[in-house]
């Protein structure tokens, strides 16, 4: 009899009330349940992972949108970090992006140019570089009130010429770029709009930024036209921000 | 004993259980980690200018045509009116010593280091007043020059200065100037649709090598 009991999780079989299980009174029934699932060998429910999965699949949706919906996606980095300005334009897409930061110019995502960069003389390390992106936060570096050069080495400018203001490697990759899209949007039926957007490092000089333009504003084609408008990327910052 | 076949159907879909999902949430983790980290934090915008002037250098006769530059030297910027009733004048605006303040710190409480930094805010006043005189209302575009090695930073904030309207005409200090809001006026377009648009103190600008 005690065997019996044991065998039957200590409840007397012949205590059970008879008839339907639907007409059990509900504690009864439950037992009844559970020990049914026991024998069965399934595991008792334990937390429901399915709202959670809903939630992060939401979230994951949404970042895969913020992170490819903007058209100008620029990431800040140990040699680019951008300008602060109150600007408030928005970024529109069918725009050539030049990327200036401090050791390359980037066309396209392709490096055409490199840009040497001397701070007091000395060659530029990436320990500088971190030094000089905390120089927002602590102005009175003495790194902040270095003289950083940075700036495009002889070589590559026209005729070797080192007063020149027109990057060869850089006009060149800019003329088949544009080239290329003047044909595409002949093909298409559109406009060419000739909308240049330079990302550029905070920390480079006015020289090495009007190179840049005035090579851009030397790319074009006879009749067809050329790059002529220009937009900076910066950070927006300020009380409307 | 035969099992009903509503409790038989009952009894099958309690044998399938729940789908494995923790995998697949595994995966989701990483992924949502991977993305946050990927996502740009920061409102990233542009600034619009036009195709820079080369001076060829050489006197001439002065012009007629109003022209205002700023140029940006190593310690001040210098505002340069040519042409109207104000031919070759130059006003100066040095660079001032500034004390960092932290975000959400009143200007008054301002605990930060002190260093020197171009006087963004007087050059705005100055700009400002230059508006306001009769020779320049109707003049909207000026020229930005400066000296070889003056970082971008300085230019996009000097653009800044002399672009838009700010509530005030003046301000007291770097942090107030900072923190000001864009005055905006209303505007009644063709079709009399009226509208709420920040107002222009020089908005064309041209960069001008010299």
């Amino acid at each position: 009899m005690a065997n019996n009991e044991e065998k039957n999780n200590g409840v007397d079989i012949n205590q059970l009330p008879s008839g339907p299980v639907e007409e059990w009174d509900p504690e009864k029934k439950a037992q009844a349940l559970a020990r049914r699932k026991k024998r069965r060998g399934e595991k008792p429910l334990g937390l429901s992972i399915t709202s959670l999965m809903d939630i992060t699949t939401i979230i994951m949706f949404f970042l895969m949108m913020s992170g490819t919906s903007d058209p100008l996606n620029v990431t800040q980095g140990l040699k680019m970090q951008l300008a602060n300005s109150t600007a408030n334009v928005s970024a529109a897409d069918d725009t050539i992006t030049i990327l200036v930061d401090r050791t390359h110019i980037v066309l396209d995502g392709k490096a055409v140019v490199e840009i040497d960069c001397t701070i007091d003389k000395g060659q530029c390390t990436d320990a500088d570089f971190e030094k000089l992106n905390k120089c927002e936060a602590s102005p009175d570096d003495e790194i902040c009130s270095k003289e950083i050069r940075l700036e495009v080495n002889k070589q590559d400018k026209e005729k070797a010429d080192p007063n020149s203001l027109i990057i060869e490697p850089l006009r060149k990759e800019l003329d088949k770029l544009v080239k290329e899209q003047m044909t595409e949007n002949e093909a298409l039926g559109r406009k060419f709009k000739g909308v240049v957007t330079l990302i550029l490092d905070r920390n480079i000089p006015f020289r090495l930024f009007m190179e840049v333009i005035y090579t851009a504003g030397k790319v074009g084609v006879k009749g067809k036209g050329g790059l002529s408008q220009f937009r900076f990327a910066i950070v927006r910052v300020g009380a409307g921000a | 004993m035969a099992i009903p076949s509503d409790r038989r159907h009952k009894t099958e879909l309690e044998e399938l259980g729940d789908p494995d999902l923790i995998p697949i949430m595994s995966i989701m983790c990483i992924l949502i980690v991977l993305l946050v980290v990927m996502l740009v934090m920061y409102d990233v915008k542009l600034q619009e200018i036009s195709l820079p002037k080369f001076s060829t250098g050489g006197g001439g006769a002065a012009s007629k045509v109003l022209n205002l530059a700023v140029l940006v030297g190593k310690d001040q910027h210098v505002i340069k009116i040519q042409g109207g009733g104000t031919e070759g004048k130059e006003v100066i605006v040095k660079k001032k010593k500034v004390r960092l303040c932290a975000a959400t710190a009143a200007c008054e409480d301002c605990s930060g280091p002190e260093y020197e930094d171009y006087d963004y805010a007087g050059l705005y006043a100055e700009l400002y007043k230059l508006k306001e005189s009769k020779d320049f209302t109707e003049v909207d575009s000026i020229n930005i020059g400066a000296d070889d090695n003056v970082r971008w930073q300085v230019i996009a904030r000097t653009i800044d200065a002399v672009r838009q309207k700010l509530d005030k005409p003046v301000f007291p200090d770097a942090c107030t100037y900072d923190r000001a809001f864009p005055l905006k006026v209303k505007r009644v377009a063709e079709d009399g649709k009226e509208s709420q648009v920040i107002a222009d103190l020089f908005p064309k600008i041209v960069f001008v090598m010299l």
